[in-house]
């Protein structure tokens, strides 16, 4: 069972106005109370589905209050003294993957998911696996797959799916979904992006002039074990002939110092804070052998 | 301005000075336009209701219960893998020569009798289905303005297509996701490329015409979007599932029978001569006279175009005279002046007639009217000329007026209509040599469009292909008797 699968059912709905003894219009007051909480949770630039208990609560009780008629929707971003119990990528997700989560149920979410990956190439029982795994809520799944339909064009969309059904928590299934929209990303900047590609320990994409671009999830990326076996994966991709085959590490944060140099002395070049860069720049702060 | 143009307009102008004097009449004013705001499900489902109501009004269904139990099966079957499942989504053939397709909110969708006939299987079908499913389940309608105009302009715009069209990114998401849900459903993705590709080479036949409405008439272009289809068709992950018709041949024998180009059923013109089968009756129109038939009214305007004579059913009943009164009380609040009334025989038929002027825009215009009774109805006969043309045209009006009756069994007999049959086809026949052979109606380029043939392609043995035949009017929608077409 899907902990966050449905944004609002977890509230104590006989409380709920316009709800009688007998359950009335249960049904119709469970909708329209969920899309509420989605409206509400769309103002304030949060995710409907996130498994943070305080702000859940919070959603469900503004939620109830503006359903009762006693409260207006908020119209305006929470103050920055909000944002620790924002889960990471809640502004950066795209503006269509907000109006979805803003305007459809947790259901029809998933409807809507199952087409296009079914457009992109996933075959069934993988396709029912991804959707059905629970690390995956329904707006991981949602920015993810609409990252992913954003690439059309792109070969091998499937091989990102096969390495994110692996997903055994929350934590990873944000990685993936972070991954998806540093590729999109990277993809509207440079012109799209020729395939996505398995590399050990993940996924990564060949841009159209070759280079390998491997997005990393990280709020600052230090040269850790981890990071170090990803260079290692990347460099044996690269081959030997490191002038002529060329390699991005397009990270969300920033990138310790030591990591950098470390990255750069295997031949790859650097992209920080790969979702905040300004349209002028391709992928990120640059750094490093540019593509 | 194309001709067709140019007399619709001189027709509204004509039409809108009766109206204004005549109120009351067939023709009223437009009410004022009121906006609908989709904000909600609820809204779409709402205002779809209410719209849907006015389409069959508007452009009329095809009677056929056992094709539209079909369409609906298949688009219910599409739907079936659609979010917004809560929307009870309907699925109606209009009775529109043209291919179109298009949806209401809140789950109303509808193909035209154009459409069924050029799409060659469930496949094209479902590749159409789906793209509207997706316009209804993705709210394009909410998205694309907003607030709507009011349901009179929604239906016109339906019928003439005058509203905003779906924006590029709209269409695009509709042939994305409803090649998606054609996949999901068991159905060739490919379909709807198919289907496109058609509709392709049928604009280029009909290049300089009138352009098709709606589904059709959008951007990005059709070229643009045939090729994005085909290639993304390709890449679908899907699994046939069977169809509800048995194969292409099976969607064929569901269409088989179905009226090509405008149906007799609303009447139809033999030179300026009209008949009416349905209503049993017929009149003639002054021999160089431009005539027009529209589910309201049919009539002619004059080579100067400062004349015009309509027929329009007026009323349900026996008594021309009370029929008249009634409509003279409405018309001299706005503006009518009668001058002369008197009960009148025409071929043996009990009718009502009204002499006087319509005043509109501080111009007297000579209007006469006649109403007849016929078969528990009726009509109203209007003929309306400019104050400068006088009364020289009341020879005229009076002349279409006394060709007023009933239809002959030989004139009822000599009606013609076209019908869609499904064809064998002989080992290496082509094109020409079947069509001349079966007495097709359509040009090769029509009948390689409307089969998905190239015009020059070598047909082989038993390969079915649609045909439009002339047939006499009433005849058997399904045509078991046309087996012999192969001999």
């Amino acid at each position: 069972m899907r902990p966050q699968s449905s944004a609002g059912a977890g509230v104590l709905l006989p409380g709920l106005p316009g709800a009688d003894a007998a359950g009335g219009d249960f049904l119709g007051q469970l909708v329209a109370f969920q899309a509420r909480k989605r409206e509400i949770a769309a103002a304030l630039g949060v995710d409907p589905y996130c498994d943070n208990a305080p702000l859940q609560e919070a959603l469900d009780r503004h939620a109830w209050a503006v359903q009762a008629g006693g409260a207006p929707l908020p119209s305006a971003a929470p103050d920055a003294s909000a944002t620790p119990v924002l889960s990471d990528g809640g502004a950066a997700r795209s503006e269509r993957a907000g109006e979805m989560l803003r305007d459809y149920s947790a259901e029809d979410l998933e409807r809507l998911n199952r087409i296009e990956l079914a457009v992109m190439g996933v075959p069934e029982p993988l396709r029912e696996q991804f959707i059905a795994n629970p690390a995956y809520s329904p707006s991981h799944e949602t920015v993810l797959v609409e990252a992913l339909a954003a690439l059309e064009g792109t070969e091998d969309r499937v091989a990102f799916i096969e390495a994110a059904v692996a997903a055994q928590s929350g934590d990873e299934a944000q990685d993936y979904q972070r991954m998806a929209e540093l590729m999109r990303r990277y993809a509207d900047r440079a012109g799209g992006l020729e395939r996505i590609e398995r590399v050990e320990g993940g996924v990564a994409a060949r841009a159209q002039d070759g280079t390998l671009v491997v997005p990393v999830r990280a709020d600052h990326a230090l040269w850790t074990q981890r990071m170090a076996s990803l260079a290692e994966s990347v460099a044996r991709e690269m081959g030997g002939d490191r002038d002529a085959a060329r390699a991005r590490i397009v990270f969300s944060g920033s990138v310790s110092p030591m990591a950098r140099e470390h990255l750069e002395n295997l031949g790859m070049s650097v992209a920080e804070d790969a979702m905040d860069a300004p349209p002028s720049e391709p992928d990120g702060a640059e750094s490093g052998a540019s593509p | 301005m194309s001709r067709a143009r140019r007399l619709r307009a001189a027709a509204l102008l004509l039409l809108s000075a009766c109206a204004l004097a005549c109120g009351g009449g067939g023709t009223t004013q437009a009410a004022p336009r009121r906006e609908v705001i989709l904000r909600t499900e609820a809204d779409d489902e709402r205002v779809g209701e209410q719209t849907a109501m006015q389409v069959g009004g508007a452009m009329g269904f095809v009677e056929d219960a056992a094709l539209g139990a079909y369409v609906d099966a298949v688009g219910k079957r599409l739907a079936r893998y659609a979010p917004r499942g809560g929307f009870q989504y309907q699925f109606k053939i209009v009775d529109q020569d043209v291919p179109n397709a298009f949806a209401l909110p809140g789950g109303y969708i509808y193909v035209s009798r154009g459409l069924l006939i050029m799409a060659n299987s469930e496949d094209d079908l479902a590749g159409v289905l789906g793209h509207e499913i997706v316009h209804v389940a993705a709210r394009h309608a909410a998205a694309r303005q907003g607030v709507i105009q009011g349901m009179p302009g929604i239906v016109q715009a339906l019928a003439g297509g005058t509203i905003a069209e779906y924006g590029r990114d709209q269409e695009r998401e509709a042939d994305r996701l409803g090649q998606g849900l054609a996949g999901l459903a068991g159905y060739d993705p490919q379909g709807l490329a198919n289907f496109l590709t058609s509709l392709e080479f049928q604009e280029r036949l009909q290049l300089g015409g009138s352009r098709l409405p709606r589904f059709f008439d959008s951007h990005p272009a059709t070229a643009e979007r045939t090729a994005s289809a085909s290639s993304r068709a390709r890449m679908v992950a899907w699994q046939r599932e069977p169809g509800i018709a048995n194969g292409p041949a099976g969607y064929l024998e569901k269409i088989e029978g179905l009226v090509v180009g405008t149906g007799a059923s609303e009447g139809v013109f033999q030179g300026s001569r009209f008949l009416h089968p349905e209503l049993d009756f017929t009149l003639r129109f002054p021999p160089d006279w431009d005539t027009q038939n529209t589910r309201e009214a049919v009539g002619a305007i004059s080579p100067q175009r400062d004349a015009m004579i309509s027929l329009a059913h007026e009323a349900m009943g026996q008594d021309p005279r009370r029929a008249a009164s009634d409509f003279l009380a409405r018309a001299r609040e706005q503006g009518l002046r009668v001058d002369r009334t008197q009960p009148v025989v025409l071929a043996g038929m009990n009718a009502f007639r009204a002499e006087g002027h319509a005043l509109a825009s501080g111009a007297a215009l000579p209007v006469e009217l006649t109403w007849i009774a016929h078969r528990g109805a009726i009509y109203r006969i209007t003929g309306v000329s400019s104050p400068r043309a006088g009364t020289r045209y009341s020879g005229a009006f009076r002349s279409v007026v006394r060709s007023f009756r009933p239809l002959s069994a030989e004139a009822r007999q000599s009606i013609r209509e076209s019908r869609l049959r499904i064809v064998p086809a002989r080992a290496g026949e082509t094109l020409p040599e079947l069509s001349e052979r079966t007495g097709n109606l359509w040009n090769v380029q029509e009948t390689a469009v409307m089969n998905g043939l190239y015009a020059n392609a070598i047909l082989a043995s038993g390969q079915r292909v649609k045909v439009a035949l002339p047939e006499r009017y009433g005849a058997l929608r399904r045509s078991e008797a046309y087996a012999s077409s192969e001999h």
